[in-house]
């Protein structure tokens, strides 16, 4: 079953020229018109064209590509944050996701108190990190959990942004750059909870990654973007030799 | 409709409210002894300044009823002027949770405020004991304090709704709007009675919901009689200001992400 359509996206974003020579008066106007057809203060930008995917139940997809392929703008408009500039996105399941971890911590909070933070930010209630908050911080295996975060190294901040992703109800799971910082042991850790988590059924589970190995043992299939066009679509191994080749 | 559909999506993320405005809340004042007791400094300060001023000018002879008076006007003036200042910057302070979450955006606006509000009524309160010990009379007139509240922060949020948008997109308005709510404070009976206001120009200032604020909150503590009418217009300018500026940041609300 179909869980998430994309019909036609495309994303330009407009960008601010700097002065380059246009008067003062003319900004100004230019800021009271339609800032698109004047042309004066904005360069166009195309990050995306033309995207038509269509993602399904028990399905684990993978993102790959260079920096500056779309990849996040597409997950972006997947989740909702930015509207795509045409086309459309079909969806009636809940939908969030994560890109990097920790995007809401606050320095000056305990390490406890960004977990509740974190939390409620996409979505549970207290209630819900209550009964899960000693098994979220046991598994990042941090002892001081009641000191300030500004405290914290960003390797710590890493677990325990990440420690939080196995309790986040959503069906379908966006997983942007899912696994930077932590060390060697702390990554193996998360493969085995996100190899837990993607088991869960009628999930739709979507990982962009610039890590082939990680990828090619998670997913089902694999997408390969370029300069904001969809250039590959298959199953994992035949998609990274793709993807090696173009490099 | 549309709004009772909004509002319970807001009430989803109540939680995230709470700990969002916790997390504005101790990061304000962090590393400082005093906490807290910074935020309602201000208000008693300047009230001090302009209290001092009055008595060189001879505005007033006694210094605790001027005090009392200048306090009555600041109090309710620096809950506006800060959650104009705060709820408007949002946005540009919150770049990276925008960027990456997605909730109903109206959170940030009511987390930026809740510190301010809770100096508010700190400073409330100890305005409240003043006026208790100058005149212990407890009246049926100070239930009307939260209407007042309401038309405040009605007003300060609506106004803070319409900046929103420009000050994101052109940053410059931020610079603007920094310069010219401080300004404010001079068409609003801050420091000086509404009655030092005569002729034609009573209408137009009255209908700045500034005055029935604080010629109530002064009613009030003064125990005078209530300006009714005042307060009534006050409350409709407010709910104007509110409603309009409300449906300009829903339409608007999820389309500023690419400019930060």
């Amino acid at each position: 079953m179909v869980t998430l359509e994309l019909q036609d996206i495309s994303k330009t974003f407009f960008l601010r020229k700097e002065s380059n020579g246009a008067s003062f008066f003319k900004k100004i106007r230019s800021f009271f018109y339609s800032s698109k057809t004047t042309n004066l203060l904005t360069k166009e930008f195309i990050a995306l064209e033309n995207i038509n995917l269509k993602f399904h139940e028990n399905e684990i997809v993978g993102i790959m590509g260079i920096n500056g392929a779309g990849k996040s703008t597409l997950a972006n408009i997947m989740y909702g944050l930015t509207k795509p500039s045409s086309g459309c996105v079909i969806t009636h399941r809940t939908i969030i996701a994560l890109f990097g971890f920790g995007s809401c911590f606050n320095n000056e909070l305990t390490g406890r108190e960004n977990i509740y933070l974190n939390g409620t930010a996409y979505g549970l209630s207290k209630k819900q990190i209550d009964n899960h908050i000693d098994e979220i911080i046991a598994f990042s295996e941090i002892e001081e959990i009641d000191i300030q975060l500004k405290f914290y190294s960003n390797g710590m901040k890493a677990r325990l942004g990440f420690s939080l992703v196995a309790y986040i109800e959503s069906d379908i799971l966006i997983l942007d750059e899912a696994l930077v910082g932590g060390d060697a042991y702390f990554q193996k850790k998360c493969i085995a909870k996100l190899k837990e988590i993607i088991t869960r059924p009628n999930k739709t589970f979507i990982i962009v990654s610039h890590s082939e190995s990680l990828l090619k043992e998670l997913c089902t299939k694999i997408i390969v973007m370029k300069k904001g066009k969809i250039e590959f679509e298959s199953d994992p191994v035949s998609a990274i030799e793709f993807y090696k080749k173009d490099l | 409709m549309f709004l009772i559909k909004y509002f319970r999506e807001v009430y989803k993320f109540k939680d995230f409210l709470y700990f969002l405005s916790l997390s504005n809340f101790k990061s304000q004042f962090s590393q400082t002894e005093l906490g807290f007791l910074w935020g309602i400094l201000n208000p008693f300060f300047t009230s001090f300044a302009f209290t001092v001023l009055g008595l060189i000018y001879h505005v007033s002879d006694d210094l605790i009823t001027h005090f009392v008076f200048t306090l009555t006007g600041m109090l309710p003036w620096v809950l506006f002027k800060e959650t104009v200042l705060n709820s408007s910057e949002c946005y540009l302070k919150n770049a990276n949770l925008i960027k990456k979450v997605k909730f109903p955006r109206i959170i940030l606006i009511i987390a930026s405020i809740a510190p301010k509000f809770v100096d508010f009524l700190v400073g409330f309160a100890i305005l409240l004991i003043i006026s208790f010990i100058r005149n212990p009379v407890i009246s049926i007139s100070f239930l009307l304090i939260p209407l007042l509240l309401l038309i405040n922060m009605f007003t300060a949020i609506g106004i803070s709704f319409l900046f929103i948008k420009p000050i994101t997109n052109l940053r410059d308005v931020r610079f603007l709007i920094r310069h010219i709510i401080p300004l404010v404070m001079f068409i609003s009976p801050v420091v000086y009675s509404s009655s030092a206001i005569h002729g034609k120009w009573l209408e137009v200032y009255s209908y700045n919901p500034l005055v029935p604020i604080i010629e109530g909150f002064r009613a009030v503590f003064n125990h005078n009689a209530i300006p009714w009418f005042l307060i009534f217009k006050g409350f409709v300018v407010s709910a104007i200001i509110f409603f309009f500026g409300l449906f300009v940041f829903v339409k608007n609300e999820n389309s500023l992400s690419d400019n930060l």
